[in-house]
């Protein structure tokens, strides 16, 4: 698949989904699309590599993973800076707010967690392929979804108590 | 995973973010001006190495028919945001680590003359020439060209390159190295790229892509990320380095 016109058919039938997956995994689609934009560019540029892949939408949804997470550590960055230079009691929660209980659910969760829960809940990966997506191994997928459901199924019977 | 799992239902009973296709679309036209800009930034990274070549005067005639009558000119941007200065003045010596520049216009030029069909173009082939100064493969210092030991031109000559990209090298193994491992390549003489090998940092996990006519290998440690990519441009190897995402 080569071509402006096929990355455009690429760009259609991938986005929606990478970008509702790489809001989960960053609790912010602010920057769920600024790393899904970067991600896309790359693999523009790279097209006619890119496009030989078997699933080129892997590739963009790893590069936008890596690429969120030097946000996220920006993000952090900025945001202690701007505390510590501003009155405590002015201090805000800027998060980006897209109105989710289920993000609101995840953010708590350590970064690797929550990425492994949004590839294999959301994007219904198999084991291997978030392995793969995550540059970690099987059975460190297993560990973090594990740790990921006991953190959040308490969470989730407190917010529907039976 | 059960069909009871309060988990499974959260996730899919989320609606948060969804997208249908026209508002993708949309997306894509806002993002489509970035796209072909970094395409043209790409391009001319790649076409930095053929300008640095005019400058030396090592470039083929077509490279220079293709540069114009004035190949050295401000660039306005680099692909990591940064700017690179102007070339020295022509009765300047010339300082080999700045890379000299060519007119973007150009590059816009070339950008709308590609075929519909084949998004990357390759650059004109030059002669290879290496910029980078000698170094001591063992010790990883630089050599004094003037007390090197000369070696056959066998192409058997390593290099360590650090800069970020590297066009139209020679025969003979390449190294490029980042902070989260190195890689070694050489170009075959039967035009495909050989991965000699590769090293990975401590705390670094490697990911490695090889193929006939690209290699390409992601270092991460989750944290921090360091691709290296190794193609075949017309015929001569071409190594970029991307302290990327």
């Amino acid at each position: 698949m080569k071509g402006e016109q096929e990355f455009e058919e690429f760009f259609v039938s991938t986005y929606g989904g990478l970008l509702r997956t790489l809001t989960a995994v960053t609790g912010n689609a602010e920057m769920a699309a600024d790393a899904l934009q970067d991600a896309y560019q790359r693999a523009f540029v790279r097209w006619s590599k890119i496009s030989r892949y078997d699933a080129p939408a892997a590739w963009v949804r790893r590069v936008a993973i890596n690429r969120s997470r030097d946000l996220a550590r920006s993000d952090s960055r900025r945001r202690a800076n701007e505390e510590r230079a501003a009155d405590p009691e002015l201090v805000v929660d800027e998060e980006v707010d897209v109105d989710n209980e289920l993000l609101s659910l995840l953010r708590p969760l350590p970064e690797r967690q929550r990425t492994a829960m949004a590839l294999f809940y959301l994007d219904a990966l198999s084991i291997d392929q978030v392995a793969e997506a995550m540059n970690i191994s099987t059975g460190a997928v297993k560990y973090h979804l594990n740790q990921g459901r006991e953190k959040l199924r308490p969470l989730l019977e407190q917010r529907d108590p039976q | 995973m059960t069909p009871n799992d309060p988990i499974k239902d959260a996730f899919d009973s989320w609606s948060g973010q969804r997208i249908d296709p026209s508002a993708a679309r949309a997306e894509y036209a806002t993002m489509l001006p970035g796209l072909h800009r970094a395409r043209r930034v790409r391009r001319f990274r790649q076409g930095v190495a053929a300008a640095f070549a005019l400058t030396v005067g090592v470039a083929s005639p077509s490279v220079i028919a293709s540069m114009g009558n004035s190949p050295a000119v401000n660039l306005i941007e680099s692909a990591d945001g940064g700017s690179i200065d102007a070339p020295p003045a022509p009765d300047e010596p010339e300082v080999v680590e700045t890379a000299p520049t060519v007119e973007l216009a150009q590059i816009d030029n070339a950008a709308t003359t590609e075929s519909p069909d084949e998004m990357i173009e390759p650059v004109e082939p030059v002669e290879p020439v290496e910029a980078a100064a000698p170094v001591n493969a063992g010790t990883g210092q630089s050599v004094d060209p003037s007390t090197a030991p000369v070696e056959p031109n066998d192409g058997s000559s390593h290099s360590d390159d650090t800069s970020d990209d590297h066009n139209n090298l020679g025969p003979g193994p390449h190294t490029v190295v980042t902070p989260g491992g190195s890689m070694t390549v050489e170009l075959a003489a039967d035009g495909t790229i050989t991965l000699i090998d590769y090293t990975v940092a401590d705390g670094f996990e490697a990911d490695v892509d090889q193929e006939a006519d690209d290699v390409d290998i992601v270092f991460s440690n989750g944290d921090e990320t360091y691709e290296v990519e190794a193609s075949i441009s017309d015929g001569q190897l071409e190594i970029e380095k991307d302290p990327h995402s």
